[in-house]
Order: structure tokens, then C-alpha cells, then sequence
């Protein structure tokens, strides 16, 4: 909220900040009321001074400029060209010596306007930054001296700060408040304001009868009558008050009512009494579905939970939040009723909600006001209506207060202070701070009974009161301390450990990490993946409909991913649209799901490799990355101590999702599990969003992935005894897996083939035309137990070839 | 003899004019292989009369060594040269560059995570994890912050349906934490959080960590210490940790953590607003009523927590400028957390 500094001094001594206002910041800051921002229009002020017109003469050659003689304290006056008309011969005015420079960088030069010299500028409220937009000059207070400096002049150099207002700290929403937490911080007085107010002889009972109905939800409501007010401008004083804390100056009623919130922090409401019908208001409950009309026009339809203030008939205020269309103050307004209560901070802040009204006064309300300030409040505000806007008072006030409200005591001891803050408090230092903060104090030894001040809301158990010493004295004055470590560390949730062993292994791959937001939009997820209904995606969980979030910022970002994938698409497409040809990214994160109404998360983990890496030896072979990216996948299972693992093509072909290329996809399943897809980008998706490289990724189940984990790597003793390697070329049909040969192999050599590898494919146009290719592997044979002879090697060989052939139906080469 | 002295004369010579240490090698060959002229001579010597041949013996040998002297440093020299000769026809251009090796990187936000729970991980603090998705109850009133609380206006909500929420901070792990586990209590939070708020300097999804301590005993200088020890470690042994009274609902006394600007060190720059200060997290002593929620004895136990933003501590050690660059995954931004 924004705070004035000439409004804040008229309740405590300040002047000796005015030069230090850096000073006045940090002590607040340090107190708990964070100032944000300090604006004072004083600083574009250099060389501007006060100044006496001595001579108000006409421009010889222009109709609309003045040519004007200041006395601004030099022996010789100014003289200066003017375009502005309400100045005369004696003002004193606020003038711009050359040399100054005025706030947007308006440098003021000796100059000549229309043949004549002019030396400087008399300023506008505009032009010193007082104010948007304004006719004519500044004319200034008659009593100033001449040549002062404007900056040194309290009434024009104000300061505005604008204060962070923690949610707990209510009773600092206004100047008064602010003002007695200083009178707290630097142990000076406040002086309250004066209410002075002729009251006329006719009683306000005989004329307004008002009915307290829900004590619980008011437990004060005041009021006062004012009649034959006149409705009109502001005086200058209020309008500069209300406008200097960024508020609109409306006509003198409203200003004055919003001037005592911003003054006492007491919201009050002004009615057209003429409006009220049958005399009579009621503090009440709505009936429910009964409609209202607010001040700006809206209808709402309220609840039996909304308390609201009935005239005669209808509702014609929402307590505390906001009034009627219908009794609201206007210009042909004449008698008023003034009310100032307590409502509840609960009831106020769920009519707010439920209603999506804010408005000062309930925001005030919501966080607590000070119930022993309504009708002070009250009176101050019906004294500056009669001397803004004229009226006679009635006698007498409205004053419901059936149960007045009373603080619970706190019982602490200065050992409990010194535990929670960790240094040895001194009671008479603690009773000092206690007193200075408004409490009522109990002392008897080191223990304490303390009633809070009816402005503190949040004062309420021993903690808070410890909270307010330690603020008091200062933080700075806390010492620091590394506990004790009072029993054995507990072990790391073991889904980190794994993720960022995970992450470990592959950075050091080569992979670039990615981060990307939890929520996507919908049609991101469904060009990938389709509406999954729930169903498994090759041992990824699918949701039964997409989590929505009920207020998303933007359809993009509406739904909770269920896939990773998504993201890490437009992952790509924003790196190649920045030029970037190939990149290697994963991400881990949760997604979320939605099961029989329970929402699950599934820990994953994806890939999207785009481009041929320049290392890559075979630069022409299409279709490379997907090989680069199971290799990729391979080396991760190994790093887990995977046991086995294979890819199944066929079913992905059945059952591809839209994202996916149909015969370049595999499943993954890792140790008798399904735990994710991999494969190409479809390619129609891929011309759709305009991709130009070769693109593969993969999502894997992270949670399915983790089983066993950490597994520590077991020793096997080491060969002692050589291998023997031998070769094996197919010619086998085009389509034919080439896993399907290595299982016949495998199934063949028994347990003394200890490796295979396919190393090379060929494939010519003959043998294309014939629908074969040639595939050859590199078998390697060990035995533990003796050195191999080419002889039994040879036989096993033969062996082999002669199974595979007979069970695939291939030739040997 | 003089069959001697001419063989020594001719090895010699053909010893020092080989051209090489192949045509060297055959001259071994023609003088001391099998049937070279000098083992020849050796055989003769059997057939030379007794008392001659101590004296042929002798001087045979003479020669073999002289000659074998003359054949090691000619062979020395030969070699020498081939391979300097080899060397220079290797040469490489070794301006040229070598292949790519691609370095991985992690991304700045669980490396700055990674890092904390290293620090924190040193005095006894471990890892928990939590739900993205939580009730009103983990996220708020648990938290002591009841339905209609104005301190609900603080954090902007994304709500999903049946009354859950995006959770706006990692405090409901403490709750969970407490609830599942029996003090004493050191854990930490690291994790995704959301808030409905989008501009250059908010993310709608963005990271916190959250330390939580339940013990007997705990103080505000226990918290200041634990805290400040987390500073150095993480920014720098010269970083000092200030503490501001503020306002959060569970904990009381709160505290907002500053600590000494780590780029300008103190002396002000545009990171810290010419203050000299940064703002990283908020902090303080667990509100009696939030452990009472989560059924642990406010009478027998005291805690305190903390928490910081990620993305803040990373723009803050790394001088990242933009909060977007977090997820928009420029390959040109994680490039630079290979290192």
C-alpha cells in the first residue's frame, strides 16, 4: 500500500528523516514492513526555487505569452516568457532556474522565445511530476520565502512509499497504524487527530432505528446523521491527500470516508438517508437467492451466508464488502448516514469470494481491523464531512456493541523467549518491548501475562509474542548455531537416488537434460499419442481422461502431461527453428494420471535424438538415429545392471500411436516387462511441423525401470583360457529380424558362444530384386574350462549353420 | 692370418658402407652367420696346429669383437636415421580438428538441486519427495492456512477437480514427512511447484527445495546457523546470511533469508538492485499449530524450515538472465552447463 510522508507526519515526528529517508526504509525493512519502492518528486527539483512575480507584462510579439519578472532572490529579477494565464503580479510561483532538469530528462537552457530573452520556466504541477495533466501553473503558498528551494518546502516535496503489508500485519494498513509502529520502532508519541463537531438538538434515535440481528458475524455496528450536506468538489487539501496515495478525488463525501480508511484503517460507508426506506436498518443475513445491486451496477444473487445491511425492505449494503446501487451517495445526495463497524473477518472474506468482489474495505475487514477505533473513526469522519461538505450533525450516535471484545491473555517466560531465539533475554528488556508494542503487561519474575492491543489480530500465542520481541530487537542480533545431530541421518528417497544416477550415466553419454513445464495442452498430447481411455501404452499408464486444470493460463498449458513426449517435441521444433540440426535431449520428471477418480503419478523417463551427429562415420545411412538412440538406451540398461532386455517390433505395428513411425518402432521390455516405446517420428507428423531431420525418441517407465535398484556389480573371475572367433554370413529374406537368426544361433552354440555381433548388412540391387540380403556375424567361443581346438570349434560351427539353416530356411554364404 | 686381417678389412667396409639396416643385416649374415667368412675361419681353427692356435684364437677373437663394436654403432646410426626419416613422412596436421565428442550436460535446475542436497546432505538431511497434485487440505490447512485465510491470496492456485490443487510449495512433504515418520526429523523437499502467474519474471511451474528439522530443542539461531552454513558452502565462504521478520502461516518466527549479493559481493549491482543483498528463500520455526495437524506434540517437539526457489538460486550463481531459458531447452542454453 502507499504511504505519504507528509500524511504519515501529521500523526508522529518525522522531519529528521526527511534527509535520510534511506534510513526511515531500512528500519522498516527491518521491522518487517518491506519498502518496496520510495517515489519523491523532489528529486528532479535541482534549481528549482520559490519565486515572487514582480511584473506580469504582455509578449510584445505574441497574443498568447506572458513576459513576467521573478524575483527569486538575485539581486537582478528574471526575466521569463510564460504561456500559462492564471498568474499575476505577486504570486509566488515554483520557478525553474536554467540549469535545472525536470523529471523526463526536460532540460531547462537560457533561451530566446519569439525574439525575446527568457531565463527558466515557471512550472505546472505537471511539469514538477505533482500530478498527470494540468491547467495553468502552480501558483504557491504566499507565505513562503523567496528563493527556497522547492525540494525544502514539506507541502510540495512529498514522499510516497510503497509498503509490502504482510497478510498478518492489518493494523499497519493505514497512516495512523503505520504511525504507531514507528512511535513502537523509535519510541516517539502519536498524536491522534481531532474530531470536533457541532451536533444539532434533534436526537438520531428518533429518527433511524437500527436492529443488530447477527452479533456473531458484527459484534459493533456505529453510525451518525448528517443533514443538508452539500455534495461537491473536494477543497484542495483532501483532494491532494487522497490523490497523493494514487487514489481518485470523487466529491468531498466519498473522499472524506475513503481519507478516514486511509487514515484510521477503519472502512466506513456513507448512505443517502433520503434512500432508506421506512427508517429502519438491520444487520443481517440474506435470504438466500435474493438479489442486490452493487454501486458499480452488478447484480449478484446472494446466499444465507452473506451478511448483509437491510433498510426496510431490501438489502442496500454487502457488510463490509461493498454498497448498494441504490442508496450510494451521489451529487443530489442531502442527508447521510455514516456507518462504521466491526464485521468479522470470515463472513467478509467468503462474501468477497464467493462474490469475486475486492475492495479496500473488504480487504481491511478480511485481515481485522480495531474494533476500539469504530467510533473514533466514525466521528472523525462526520467532522470532516461538516467542514467539506457543510451539514448539521444529529445528536447522538448509533453505538451496537453487546459484548465488547476482549484479547485473550498469553502466559510466556523470558526462558522461553531465550530457548526459541537461542540468546539469554533479559526480562526487563522484554517487558520494555512488550510495553512499547501496546500490550498490557503482567510481570512476576521472568514470567509474563500479556494482553495484546486490540489492533494486533495476530498476537495470539507465545510464539507470535516471541516473533514480536525478536522483530523488536532485531534480527541482526540472532547468532548462528549448527544443531546437533541428535540420531543416525535417514536414507534418501530412493527415486532421487535413482534419477540422478540415471541423469549421471546419461550426461556422460553425451545427452543434453531437459526441464519442461507439468502441464501441456491437450492437442499437443493427443498428435502423439491419441486419446488413451486409460489404457497401457506398451507399459506406460495411461490416464482415463486428461487431469484439466480448472483455471489454466492458456489452452496451451491446460492439461497435466501424461507423456513426456509432447514437450520434448516442441522441444525440437524450437531448436531447429533456431537452427540447432541435431541435439540429444532427455528429461525425467512424473506424469500425471487419473484412475478411478484418484490421481497417480508414474515416474519417466524420454529421449528425442534429431539429426546425425557429426562423429558419425556412416553420414548417408537413413534411419540412423533410431540405432543411436536403442544403443543409447542399451548402454543405460547395462549401466543399471539390466540382465536382459529385448525390443518387440511386431506388436508396435499393430498398435502404433499417431507419433510414432509403424515400422520403426519397437517395445522395450526389460526384464520380462514392458516399460516403453521407442521409435522414428511419424513422418507425417514430422511434415506437419515442418521437422527436417531425422528424428527417433522413446519414453520409458521410470518406476517399472528402478526394480532392484541400486544393484552393486557381481564379480566373475576372468577367462583363463583364449577364445576363438568364427564368422557366419546368411543369406536370409529381406524381412526376416535379425534377431530372429541370433536366437536360432544362440539356441545352436550352447554355453560356449560367449559373444555375437552382427557386423556387417549388405545388400545389392541383384538382391534386392530377389528379396534377400546377406547378414554376417562374428561369433566368439570360450570355455572355462580348457583351451578351444579349431578342430571342435570347426564341428560346432557346422553345428550351428546347419540348425539355422534347416529352422529360417537361409543359405550360408 | 693374413686370411684374418683381409676378412676384417672387407667386414669392415661393408660394415660402414651399408646403406641401410636391411642390406647392414645381410653383411651380419655374409661375415657372422652360419656360414659366414668369420665362423668359417672359426671352424679352421681346429685344423691350425696346437700351439698356433691359442694365439689365431685369441686374435680371431679380437676381430669378432672389434667388428661386432663397428656392427652395433652402425646399426644405431642406420636405425636413428630410418626413423627419422619415418617421422617426418607421418607427419599430421594437427590443426585439423579431431572428431566431436559430445559432452552431456544436466540441466542448471537439478544440478542446483543436486548441489543442495549434497551441502544439506553433510549435516544429516535427506531426501523426501511428494505429489504434484494435492489436497487443499496438504497444501493449505494443514499448513495453518484455513479456508478464507487471507494469506490464500498470496499464492495464486491452480485448482484441478474434487477440490485439488497444484501444489503452490513443497511444504505439504513436511506434513506428509511428519505424518509417516517419528521425530527427530531432517528432511528436504526439492520439487516442482505452480502458480498461476506468467510474466518475465514468474513462472507458472517452477522449483523450490524445502529443509524441514523436528527436535527437542530448536531456536532461531539453530535455523540462522544451518542456514548460513548452507550459504557458504553453496555460494561462497565470504556470503553472509541476513535475516528479515516476515510473514508466512507455518512458522512463526518467520524470517525472509538474504544473503550478501554473491556477484557484486555486497558492493550493489543490477542483481541486487544496487542493494547489496539478494533475497533467496523464507524461513523459520514451525508454527506450533501445523505440528499439531500432523499429530506430533508442539510441547515435546520444535522444528524449523526453510525454503528456497531454484530457478532464483540459479539465475543468482549462473547470472541467468531470463526465466524462460529454463524450459524452452535451447540447445545453445544447455550447452552451457556442460562444463
Amino acid at each position: 500500500m502507499k504511504i505519504s510522508l507528509n500524511w504519515l507526519s501529521e500523526y508522529i515526528e518525522l522531519d529528521d528523516y526527511r534527509k535520510n529517508l534511506g534510513e526511515l526504509s531500512r528500519i522498516l525493512t527491518a521491522a518487517g514492513l518491506e519498502v518496496e519502492e520510495m517515489v519523491s518528486p523532489a528529486i528532479h527539483w535541482n534549481h528549482v526555487v520559490v519565486g515572487e512575480l514582480l511584473e506580469v507584462g504582455k509578449h510584445p510579439d505574441a497574443d498568447k505569452l506572458t513576459l513576467c519578472q521573478v524575483n527569486v532572490g538575485h539581486e537582478k529579477p528574471l526575466q521569463i516568457v510564460c504561456g500559462a494565464k492564471n498568474h499575476k503580479a505577486g504570486d509566488k510561483v515554483a520557478v525553474a532556474q536554467v540549469g535545472a532538469v525536470l523529471k523526463g530528462d526536460f532540460k531547462i537552457k537560457a533561451s530566446q522565445i519569439r525574439g525575446v530573452d527568457s531565463f527558466g520556466m515557471l512550472c505546472s504541477t505537471d511539469e514538477l511530476g505533482l500530478s498527470e495533466g494540468s491547467e495553468g501553473i502552480l501558483i504557491l503558498n504566499k507565505d513562503l520565502k523567496i528563493g527556497t528551494p522547492l525540494s525544502e518546502v514539506k507541502e510540495y516535496s512529498d514522499v510516497v512509499f510503497e509498503l509490502n503489508v504482510t497478510p498478518n500485519r492489518a493494523d499497519c494498513l493505514s497512516h495512523i497504524g503505520l504511525a504507531r509502529e514507528l512511535s513502537t520502532l523509535l519510541n516517539r508519541k502519536v498524536k491522534m487527530p481531532s474530531a470536533e463537531l457541532k451536533e444539532t438538538k434533534v436526537n438520531i434515535d428518533d429518527q433511524i432505528h437500527v436492529e443488530l440481528k447477527d452479533e456473531e458475524s458484527c459484534p459493533r455496528y456505529c453510525g451518525r446523521m448528517i443533514k443538508g450536506v452539500k455534495v461537491q468538489v473536494s477543497p484542495d487539501w483532501l483532494k491532494n491527500r487522497i490523490e497523493s496515495i494514487g487514489l481518485k478525488s470523487i466529491n468531498n463525501v466519498v473522499d472524506v470516508t475513503n481519507y478516514v480508511l486511509f487514515e484510521y484503517g477503519q472502512p466506513l460507508h456513507a448512505f443517502d438517508l433520503k434512500k432508506i426506506k421506512k427508517q429502519t436498518l438491520k444487520i443481517e443475513k440474506a435470504k438466500d437467492a435474493e438479489t442486490f445491486t452493487t454501486l458499480d451496477g452488478t447484480v449478484i444473487q446472494l446466499s444465507n451466508q452473506d451478511l448483509v445491511i437491510c433498510d426496510g425492505e431490501k438489502p442496500v449494503a454487502l457488510a463490509g464488502v461493498v454498497g448498494g446501487l441504490d442508496s450510494g451517495v451521489s451529487v443530489e445526495t442531502v442527508d447521510l448516514f455514516i456507518e462504521s463497524a466491526f464485521f468479522k473477518s470470515e463472513g467478509v472474506r467468503r462474501t468477497s469470494r464467493a462474490h469475486g468482489i475486492e475492495t479496500d474495505s473488504c480487504y481491511r475487514f478480511a485481515r481485522g481491523v480495531d474494533p476500539e477505533q469504530t467510533l473514533n473513526a466514525l466521528n472523525r469522519a462526520t467532522a470532516l464531512i461538516q467542514s467539506c461538505a457543510g451539514g448539521e450533525v444529529q445528536k447522538g450516535y448509533v453505538d451496537l456493541y453487546p459484548h465488547p471484545l476482549q484479547r485473550k491473555n498469553i502466559m510466556i517466560s523470558t526462558g522461553q523467549v531465550s530457548e526459541r531465539l537461542g540468546f539469554t533475554v533479559k526480562a526487563s528488556e522484554f517487558k520494555s518491548w512488550m510495553e512499547r508494542l501496546g500490550c498490557r503487561v503482567q510481570m512476576s519474575g521472568d514470567q509474563f501475562e500479556i494482553t495484546p492491543p486490540s489492533f494486533r489480530w495476530d498476537i495470539n500465542i507465545k510464539e507470535d509474542l516471541i516473533e514480536e520481541f525478536a522483530r523488536l530487537n532485531g534480527y541482526d542480533s540472532l547468532s548462528e548455531n549448527l544443531p546437533e545431530l541428535s540420531q543416525e541421518p535417514s536414507r534418501h528417497d530412493s527415486m532421487y537416488l535413482f534419477t540422478r544416477r540415471v541423469t549421471k550415466t546419461l550426461t556422460g553419454l553425451g545427452l543434453k537434460q531437459a526441464l519442461n513445464y507439468a502441464f501441456i495442452g491437450r492437442l499437443d498430447h493427443n498428435q502423439v499419442w491419441q486419446n488413451s481411455q486409460g489404457s497401457s501404452f506398451f507399459g506406460l499408464s495411461g490416464g482415463e481422461r486428461a487431469i484439466e486444470l480448472l483455471n489454466p493460463i492458456s489452452d496451451e498449458l491446460s492439461v497435466m502431461r501424461e507423456s513426456l513426449l509432447p514437450s520434448l517435441l516442441k522441444n525440437l521444433v524450437f531448436n531447429e527453428r533456431h537452427g540447432h540440426h541435431n541435439g540429444r535431449l532427455f528429461e525425467i520428471a512424473p506424469v500425471s494420471l487419473q484412475k478411478d477418480k484418484k490421481f497417480l503419478q508414474e515416474n519417466r523417463l524420454a529421449f528425442v535424438f534429431w539429426g546425425q551427429n557429426a562423429t558419425l562415420w556412416n553420414k548417408e545411412k537413413k534411419n540412423f538415429v533410431v540405432f543411436e538412440l536403442k544403443s543409447v538406451v542399451e548402454a543405460l540398461l547395462t549401466s543399471l545392471g539390466g540382465k536382459n532386455w529385448r525390443w518387440q517390433q511386431n506388436e508396435v505395428v499393430k498398435n502404433c500411436p499417431p507419433g510414432f513411425h509403424p515400422s520403426q518402432s519397437a517395445s522395450l521390455f526389460y526384464e520380462g516387462k514392458n516399460i516403453g516405446l521407442m521409435g522414428s517420428l511419424h513422418p507425417a507428423l514430422k511434415d506437419q511441423l515442418k521437422i527436417r531431420n531425422e528424428v527417433a525418441w522413446c519414453e520409458l517407465n521410470l518406476d517399472s525401470l528402478s526394480i532392484r535398484q541400486p544393484r552393486s556389480p557381481q564379480f566373475k573371475s576372468l577367462a583363463k583360457f583364449p577364445f576363438v572367433e568364427r564368422d557366419l554370413a546368411f543369406m536370409a529374406p529381406q524381412d526376416l529380424a535379425a534377431d530372429q537368426i541370433l536366437t536360432e544361433i544362440k539356441k545352436g552354440a550352447g554355453p560356449l558362444l560367449t559373444e555375437i555381433k552382427v557386423f556387417d548388412l549388405y545388400q545389392d540391387k541383384e538382391l534386392e530384386a530377389l528379396g534377400r540380403k546377406s547378414i554376417a556375424f562374428r561369433l566368439r567361443f570360450q570355455s572355462e574350462k580348457e583351451t578351444l581346438n579349431d578342430e571342435s570349434v570347426n564341428q560346432l560351427r557346422d553345428k550351428i549353420v546347419n540348425s539355422v539353416c534347416q529352422k529360417l530356411g537361409l543359405e550360408i554364404r | 692370418m693374413e686370411k684374418l686381417e683381409k676378412i676384417k678389412g672387407e667386414a669392415e667396409k661393408a660394415i660402414l658402407m651399408a646403406p641401410n639396416s636391411d642390406d647392414l643385416y645381410q653383411v651380419k649374415v655374409q661375415f657372422f652367420g652360419k656360414t659366414g667368412s668369420l665362423s668359417l675361419l672359426m671352424k679352421e681353427l681346429g685344423s691350425l696346429p696346437k700351439e698356433e692356435r691359442p694365439e689365431f684364437g685369441q686374435k680371431l677373437n679380437t676381430v669378432r669383437v672389434a667388428l661386432d663394436e663397428i656392427y652395433l654403432e652402425q646399426e644405431r646410426k642406420l636405425k636413428n636415421q630410418e626413423l627419422n626419416k619415418k617421422l617426418e613422412t607421418e607427419k599430421l596436421d594437427l590443426s585439423l580438428p579431431g572428431p566431436d565428442v559430445s559432452l552431456g550436460a544436466t540441466h542448471p535446475i537439478p544440478r542446483v538441486i543436486d548441489e543442495i542436497v549434497d551441502i544439506l546432505s553433510r549435516i544429516g538431511f535427506s531426501v523426501r519427495s511428494g505429489p504434484l497434485i494435492e489436497t487443499d487440505h496438504y497444501n493449505f490447512t494443514a499448513l495453518n492456512i484455513p479456508e478464507n485465510h487471507p494469506a490464500r491470496d498470496m499464492q495464486d492456485t491452480f485448482y484441478v477437480e474434487q477440490g485439488y490443487v497444484l501444489r503452490t510449495h513443497t511444504s505439504p512433504v513436511q506434513i506428509h514427512t511428519m505424518e509417516n515418520e517419528k521425530p527427530p526429523i531432517r528432511v528436504l523437499a526439492p520439487g516442482g511447484v505452480f502458480r498461476n502467474d506468467s510474466d518475465a519474471s514468474h513462472s507458472p511451474n517452477f522449483h523450490q527445495i524445502e529443509a524441514l528439522l523436528i527436535d527437542k530443542k530448536v531456536s532461531m539461531s539453530d535455523l540462522k546457523g544451518t542456514i548460513s552454513f548452507f550459504i557458504k558452502e553453496f555460494f561462497g565462504p565470504e556470503i553472509k546470511t541476513r535475516f528479515r521478520p516476515s510473514f508466512f502461516p507455518f512458522t512463526e518466527p518467520s524470517a525472509e533469508v538474504d544473503c550478501s549479493c554473491p556477484l557484486c559481493k555486497g558492493e550493489g549491482c543490477k542483481m541486487c538492485s544496487q542493494t547489496g543483498w539478494v533475497e533467496i528463500g523464507g524461513s523459520g520455526l514451525v508454527h506450533p499449530e501445523v505440528l499439531k495437524q500432523a499429530g506430533i506434540n508442539p510441547e515435546e517437539w520444535q522444528g524449523f524450515a526453510f525454503g528456497f526457489g531454484i530457478e532464483r538460486m540459479a539465475i543468482i550463481k549462473y547470472g541467468i538472465n531470463d526465466i524462460r531459458l529454463f524450459v524452452e531447452n535451447d540447445v545453445r542454453f544447455l550447452r552451457q552447463f556442460e562444463s
